[in-house]
C-alpha cells in the first residue's frame, strides 16, 4: 500500500474535526517520508500498522473537542440537539457498539435505550415507540406493549401481531 | 471449578486487564518523556518514536496515533511549539520540528517535580511497611 492510500484509509476511519484531519495528514505524510528516507524498504502497514489499527490508536487518544461534533472515544455516537421543549431536547441521539445503559431521552430519541414522544431504540418507551422491545400508546416492535400494540408478540387494547393479545 | 480452568481465566482477565494498567501508566509518563527528549533538543515525530522505542530498550513503544495527540494537545496548550525546517543535506522536504517554549521549560520542570513526588511514594508503598 503506498502512503497516500495508507494515509487515505486511516483519515477514512478517522472522526475528527476537518482541521484536526488536516493536521494529521500533514503529519503521518510526514513521518512516512522520513522514515522512507531512513530506510528505503521501509513497510508502511509493518511498522505502523494496518489503516484500521492507526485509526483507533488516533480515536482512542484525541480529546472529545477535537472528534466530531457527536462523536465519542469509547465508539459511542451521541447528539443533543440545543432547542429545548419542557425542559426535553428537541432530538437525543445515543447509540454505541457496546451496552453503556445510557438512555436516550427527548422528544425525538433514538438509542440503545430510548424514552420519548417519538422514540425509536433497541428497548424503546415513547407515545410513539418502535424497538425491539417497545412500549407505548402507539407500540410497534419485536415484542410490544402499547394502548395501540403492534408486534412480533403484541399486547395492548388494539393488538395485532403474530401471537397478540387484545385485552379488549 | 478446576484449577485449570481458573488459570486459565487468569489468564484471560489478566492479560486483558494487564494491556489496560499498561496503557494508562504510559499515558501519564510517554508526555513526560516526551517533554524530556523536547527538553533535549528540538525533534521531529520520528525521532521521537525512534528514541523513545531505543531508550527505554523497546519497553515503551510509541505509536503514531498516541504520539501525535499528545503533540497536538501539548502545542494547543503553549507548552510546544512546530516549525517546518529543511536540515538534512540528503532531504530537500521540510520536517516539522518541535520544541519547548518557555512556559513548556517551566511545565517540564513542574512535572518533573510532581513526578518525582509520586515515584517515590510509590516505591515506598510498594517497599512494604517500614
Amino acid at each position: 500500500m503506498n502512503k497516500d492510500k495508507f494515509i487515505k484509509e486511516v483519515l477514512k476511519e478517522i472522526y475528527a474535526k476537518k482541521t484536526v484531519k488536516k493536521r494529521i495528514k500533514e503529519d503521518l505524510l510526514e513521518r512516512i517520508e522520513t522514515a522512507f528516507e531512513n530506510d528505503p524498504f521501509f513497510d508502511i502497514e509493518e511498522e505502523l500498522g494496518k489503516p484500521s489499527e492507526v485509526a483507533n490508536e488516533f480515536m482512542e487518544n484525541l480529546d472529545d473537542s477535537e472528534l466530531e461534533h457527536g462523536h465519542r472515544k469509547n465508539g459511542t455516537f451521541e447528539y443533543v440537539s440545543k432547542i429545548k421543549i419542557f425542559g426535553l431536547p428537541l432530538i437525543h441521539i445515543n447509540l454505541g457498539r457496546q451496552f453503556t445503559g445510557k438512555v436516550a431521552r427527548g422528544i425525538i430519541a433514538v438509542g440503545n435505550i430510548s424514552c420519548g414522544v417519538i422514540s425509536i431504540g433497541g428497548v424503546s418507551v415513547g407515545i410513539f415507540s418502535l424497538g425491539g422491545v417497545s412500549a407505548g400508546i402507539f407500540s410497534v416492535g419485536g415484542v410490544s406493549l402499547g394502548v395501540f400494540s403492534i408486534g412480533g408478540i403484541a399486547i395492548g387494547l388494539q393488538a395485532y401481531g403474530d401471537i397478540a393479545l387484545s385485552l379488549k | 471449578m478446576t484449577c485449570n480452568t481458573r488459570y486459565v481465566l487468569i489468564q484471560v482477565i489478566g492479560g486483558d486487564t494487564l494491556e489496560k494498567f499498561k496503557k494508562q501508566l504510559n499515558k501519564g509518563v510517554l508526555e513526560l518523556c516526551i517533554l524530556k527528549l523536547l527538553d533535549e533538543e528540538n525533534q521531529y515525530g520520528y525521532s521521537i518514536i525512534q528514541k523513545i522505542s531505543d531508550r527505554s530498550f523497546e519497553h515503551v513503544i510509541l505509536k503514531d496515533g498516541t504520539l501525535y495527540p499528545i503533540l497536538y494537545r501539548l502545542e494547543d496548550q503553549g507548552i510546544i511549539e512546530s516549525y517546518w525546517e529543511t536540515v538534512d543535506y540528503r532531504s530537500k522536504k521540510p520536517r516539522k520540528y518541535y520544541k519547548l517554549t518557555n512556559l513548556g521549560r517551566k511545565y517540564f520542570t513542574d512535572m518533573l517535580i510532581v513526578y518525582e513526588e509520586v515515584t517515590s511514594g510509590v516505591k515506598s508503598i510498594l517497599g512494604g511497611k517500614q
